[in-house]
């Protein structure tokens, strides 16, 4: 397959995945902040902007966090490149560049949700979201049960799986992470502890699942080994990575023997993979409680993000295009 | 604008559509429709607004779905149109075709036997049958093609062809797209959408097929393969996503069954021509290239392009790779030596042109230029090297300071211009507004040029609306029809 | 006579670049009652796999690519040539393309007003090899030879305004005069042998061919006020030095380039 095909299939799914996190969160804090009271309001929509990272530049456009100025920026900035919109519009681009890659049935669905997004009524989606919301996580949802279902699992529906995992992985610890924050400063058993811990799984969707599971205490401590460790529900970090593991495996045992990456970047990634995938296997939970898991959710996004760099090394062109210059000439002069 | 409710039921097809003073392809300037027509008329009759304006809607969302759209640019973000696609199909009899088909035939081979002339011995120029400073002189000559022996010695593998009708319903040709013609999967797709919402006419018409399009061309390009022992790797090469014509690359890679690749997918290794994949280098043998002479090679043509491959063209003069179309085709689709073709047609064929050619005054002879300058109100002024209706003067609706602005460029530069009369095209019924009315039409049939010629019957009707479809409106205000080419 | 050049260019960067292919017109041709003896070309650090082929002016074209990342690469020429004691003219006409080639102006040697203005008092009615003749010996004492007046890319209108240049321009304007009296001319690339230029002060050398209807080509110097003789050996030809370039080439990377050129001739 191309590199430059590989690529875009992997951006692709990583941005739609990208954008259903993002309504999600959206739709957690907005169903959590009805009862809340109004001095905890704004407090309430901070944590969404940091974590998608993005603080600076949400600074740079509004002087406050309200729900309209944070589902704005979440939903259309201009400015923000991760916005929602931004997102499927860049999955819609990268999926266009590899239209003839991709089944029918995916490209109608992933133009279907552009179009929602794109003539949405912003002002209706600021006064009611809830529709909007459940729209295009349906939308994500039914791109990626098409895709499932539509395309040859082979090499491209690989780096289809690559893509979407790394980024539910990075995420899911992200959402850890920031609620967690929240989390350190209340006293475990409260009513707003629970509040929070509610909110951290149902931004995971993950809210019935760790229900169903009768043994656990609605505690720190249980929806965090969930959340990171459960190899069974399929937003909790370490499936992600399994699965991110499998793809990558399939990927280079097909292209390894005839493979000509001298660097070796593809044994790199899986190595990589395998000791972060080992790391959270053997992981006591005790030892990441409290402020401890800041550090090693840090930590854990490091890796992540170098499992990203050494994917993109070992099979995209890893290289910046550059224009090309052309040589000097010399004068004839004698 | 909506009909009044109380139309909703009526036909859409009434007694007040008007043919007016040109040929219509549809209707006898008595009104009555002509043969061919009958059976769609009757239809017509009996189709009501509502039902008529449902299939439409149908249609014009899936074509949004699919993604069949272009881009238009200009604004901060690029807007996708709809390709305004119109649900009434324009109808050639079989006798009709059969003439046409001899005539595109004829004339491409003719232009290609002129590429092939002036890329080696250039015997028309020397037997003084066209100036040569007309053909060295083009922007899309390509000296670097001299003496080059392409495969097979073809060099227009697709041709375009813009046929247009008269008042009197004389077909014309009006101009040969020797680059990289596109519409041709719009062609596809209104077939497609036809016989998605009419199903039932197809029944009672027989309309000659044209889905082997792809596969026709596929086998054009492997005919010029290299031969290297193995099954030919064909590639389709594009600018790229952001090009308006992205969707129509996408589509025919798509519909081959072959990789679609921009120019930073592929290296140039010892005069070979490769792909970057993720298990390493792949060899290319045949690179069906949408994008012009100009940007393949930035060591050999322009050097600031980023859309091909450095080396590339080293490595086409060493036949290690096959180009289609081959490099320097665009000197055979200015608009200069357009008015040679018959002339061609009679020194390299020995025949008389089956088409016609629109009478074409070149403003580099003085006796033409004087009388461009004199009729500047009646003709149709056409810079050679663009298209895309851009860069021209259509006289008689031009403004004093328009045809002033022209003369002057004409002045400065008599080798970029001609002139021709303005032809009245033909007309045919179209749904504008809630009813039919006669709009402007042109036919482009793709000529596929590798074992033989082959022509698939029909090709891409355009139509110039005035008002745009349900979805979005046209930027350029042009759509398109499905032409059917009826059995014998 | 026979003659031994050594012609080593080199290109360094100060940032790794990768892809680069390179094209090099540097084969003494054999043309003109000139013969090649010798020729041999090798990249450094890396030994490149070089093709060839001829350019449709019929110059001998060595092509090769590095898709590597590097920081330096060399290009060593060496040849051996028995040079033309006397240029022979060649008989024949111009093909149609060349009529038209070497007849029209170019970036190199446009036909503006300045150009035809320097022209004007040298032509000879009725005379195209005396034109020609006068021309080249007009350039030869209007213009100033010294090196750094001008660069690679001078145009022969800006050498009369500036009233100084190197070869390259003096042969520059005396195309652009001789095509603008309808004399078709061509640039010639190639070497001089000159025993006064050695070490730094050694270079490649231009000059013209003009086609005289009847005669043939004649080869003039306008730098030297002479025709071509024993001590010149030519290269390529070419509408004006863009068709010409002893070397050319792409790259993909963003680092500075520096270019060396060291040219030895030797009489064997």
């Amino acid at each position: 397959m191309l590199s430059r095909v590989a690529e875009s299939l992997y951006w692709m799914s990583r941005y739609i995945e990208r954008a259903e996190d993002i309504t999600r969160i959206l739709t957690v804090n907005f169903h959590a902040l009805l009862d809340t009271r109004l001095e905890d309001l704004k407090r309430g929509w901070q944590p969404l902007i940091e974590i998608t990272g993005d603080q600076a530049l949400f600074a740079q456009h509004y002087p406050e966090y309200t729900a309209q100025t944070v589902s704005e920026f979440l939903l259309w900035h201009p400015a923000n490149p991760n916005a929602v919109i931004a997102c499927i519009t860049r999955a819609r681009e990268n999926a266009r560049s590899v239209r003839e890659q991709i089944s029918s049935e995916m490209w109608e669905h992933i133009n279907r949700l552009y179009f929602l997004v794109r003539g949405v009524n912003r002002a209706g989606v600021l006064r009611g979201p809830h529709e909007f919301f459940s729209q295009v996580r349906d939308g994500s949802q039914a791109f990626q049960g098409v895709t499932d279902a539509t395309m040859p699992h082979g090499e491209a529906w690989q780096f289809i799986q690559l893509g979407k995992f790394l980024e539910r992985a990075e995420k899911t610890c992200r959402i850890l992470d920031v609620k967690y924050a929240t989390l350190n400063t209340l006293r475990e058993g409260t009513p707003e502890a629970s509040l929070q811990l509610i909110a951290m799984l149902k931004s995971c969707s993950a809210f019935e699942a760790f229900r169903k599971e009768s043994a656990l205490q609605l505690q720190a401590g249980p929806v965090a080994h969930y959340l990171l460790l459960s190899p069974i529900f399929p937003r909790a970090v370490l499936f992600c990575l399994k699965r991110c593991q499998h793809a990558a495996t399939a990927i280079s045992s097909a292209t390894l023997g005839e493979n000509s990456r001298p660097d070796g970047a593809a044994a790199l990634s899986l190595r990589t993979l395998g000791r972060t995938c080992s790391e959270l296997e053997y992981l006591d939970i005790e030892d990441v409680l409290d402020a401890r898991m800041h550090p090693f959710l840090t930590h854990l996004l490091r890796q992540i993000n170098q499992i990203g760099d050494e994917i993109t090394r070992a099979y995209f062109n890893a290289q910046i295009i550059q224009p090309s210059p052309r040589r000097q000439q010399a004068q004839q002069q004698q | 604008m909506t009909a009044p409710a109380t139309q909703i039921d009526q036909p859409i097809l009434t007694g007040n559509y008007e043919v007016g003073p040109f040929f219509d392809e549809m209707f006898e300037n008595n009104g009555q429709p002509r043969l061919h027509y009958r059976v769609l008329y009757e239809h017509l009759s009996t189709l009501t607004r509502e039902t008529f304006n449902e299939r439409r809607r149908a249609a014009d969302i899936s074509f949004l779905y699919q993604g069949i759209t272009f881009t238009v640019y200009g604004q901060q973000e690029g807007i996708e149109r709809i390709f305004p696609f119109d649900l009434i199909p324009r109808i050639i009899p079989h006798a009709e075709w059969e003439f046409l088909s001899r005539g595109l035939t004829q004339r491409v081979m003719a232009l290609n036997e002129f590429l092939r002339d002036v890329y080696h011995e250039q015997r028309i120029v020397r037997d003084r049958r066209i100036p040569a400073e007309l053909v060295f002189g083009a922007r899309h000559f390509r000296r670097e093609m001299v003496g080059v022996d392409v495969p097979r010695g073809i060099y227009a593998h697709i041709t375009g062809t813009d046929l247009v009708r008269d008042e009197r319903g004389n077909y014309y040709v009006l101009e040969d797209n020797m680059r990289s013609p596109s519409g041709v999967s719009y062609m596809l797709e209104n077939r497609q959408a036809m016989k998605r919402t009419f199903a039932d006419l197809f029944e009672r018409y027989g309309v000659m097929p044209i889905e082997h399009y792809p596969q026709e061309l596929l086998n054009t390009l492997r005919s010029v393969a290299p031969d290297r022992g193995v099954e030919p790797t064909v590639v389709l090469l594009t600018p790229g996503v952001y090009n308006s014509a992205y969707f129509e690359h996408s589509f025919l890679a798509r519909q081959m069954g072959i990789e679609i690749v921009e120019g930073r997918d592929l290296v140039v290794h010892e005069g070979k021509v490769y792909t970057r994949t993720t298990t390493g280098l792949r060899q290319v043998d045949v690179i069906y290239r949408r994008i012009d002479d100009d940007f393949l090679d930035p060591l050999s043509f322009r050097q600031d392009s980023l859309l091909g491959a450095p080396g590339l063209f080293s490595a086409y003069l060493m036949g290690n790779v096959a180009l289609a179309n081959a490099i320097g085709t665009g000197v055979a689709d200015d608009k200069a030596i357009y008015a040679y073709v018959p002339e061609m047609i009679r020194y390299y064929l020995g025949e008389e042109p089956i088409l016609n050619n629109v009478p074409t005054y070149l403003a580099v002879n003085e006796d033409d230029r004087r009388y461009i300058l004199e009729h500047l109100d009646k003709l149709v002024v056409k810079s050679v090297n663009e298209s895309g209706g851009y860069g021209m003067l259509v006289g008689p609706h031009a403004t004093r300071e328009e045809r002033e602005a022209f003369r002057a460029r004409i002045l400065a530069a008599p080798r970029n211009f001609i002139a021709q009369p303005t032809i009245s095209l033909s007309r045919h019924p179209t749904y504008l507004n809630d009813e039919l009315r006669g709009c402007h039409v042109d036919l482009r049939p793709y000529i596929l040029y590798g074992e033989q010629i082959t022509i698939v019957p029909g090709g891409l009707t355009r139509v110039a609306l005035r008002s745009g479809s349900l979805v979005v409106n046209s930027s350029q205000g042009g759509g398109s029809k499905d032409t059917w080419v009826l059995y014998d | 006579m026979r003659l031994f050049i050594e012609h080593l260019t080199t290109l360094s960067y100060d940032a790794p670049i990768n892809e680069a292919h390179t094209e090099v017109r540097l084969k003494p041709a054999d043309a003109g009652g000139q013969r090649c003896l010798s020729f041999k070309l090798l990249t450094e650090p890396v030994k490149a796999h070089v093709l060839a082929y001829i350019d449709h002016f019929g110059n001998d074209v060595r092509y090769f690519d590095w898709l590597q990342p590097h920081q330096r690469l060399s290009i060593a020429v060496t040849s051996e040539v028995l040079t033309a004691p006397l240029f022979d003219p060649g008989a024949g006409e111009l093909t149609p393309l060349e009529e038209y080639d070497y007849c029209h102006p170019t970036a190199y040697a446009p036909a503006d007003e300045a150009i035809c203005r320097f022209a004007g008092p040298h032509i000879l009615p009725d005379d195209p090899l005396g034109t020609a003749r006068t021309l080249s010996e007009a350039v030869f004492r209007s213009i100033k030879y010294e090196r750094g007046a001008t660069d690679v890319k001078t145009t022969a209108d800006d050498v009369i305004r500036l009233g100084r240049g190197v070869c390259q321009d003096f042969a520059h304007l005396l195309i652009a005069c001789c095509r603008c009296q309808g004399i078709p001319a061509r640039y010639v690339s190639g070497y001089l042998y000159d025993p006064k230029f050695f070490g730094d002060t050694a270079a490649t050398h231009a000059w013209v061919d003009v086609f005289i209807a009847g005669h043939g080509w004649i080869s003039l110097d306008p730098t030297h006020n002479c025709e071509q003789n024993e001590r010149y050996v030519r290269v390529a030809v070419g509408r004006d030095y863009a068709d010409v370039p002893p070397t050319r080439g792409v790259f993909k990377g963003n680092a500075k380039e520096t270019l060396e050129v060291r040219v030895v001739i030797r009489a064997l």
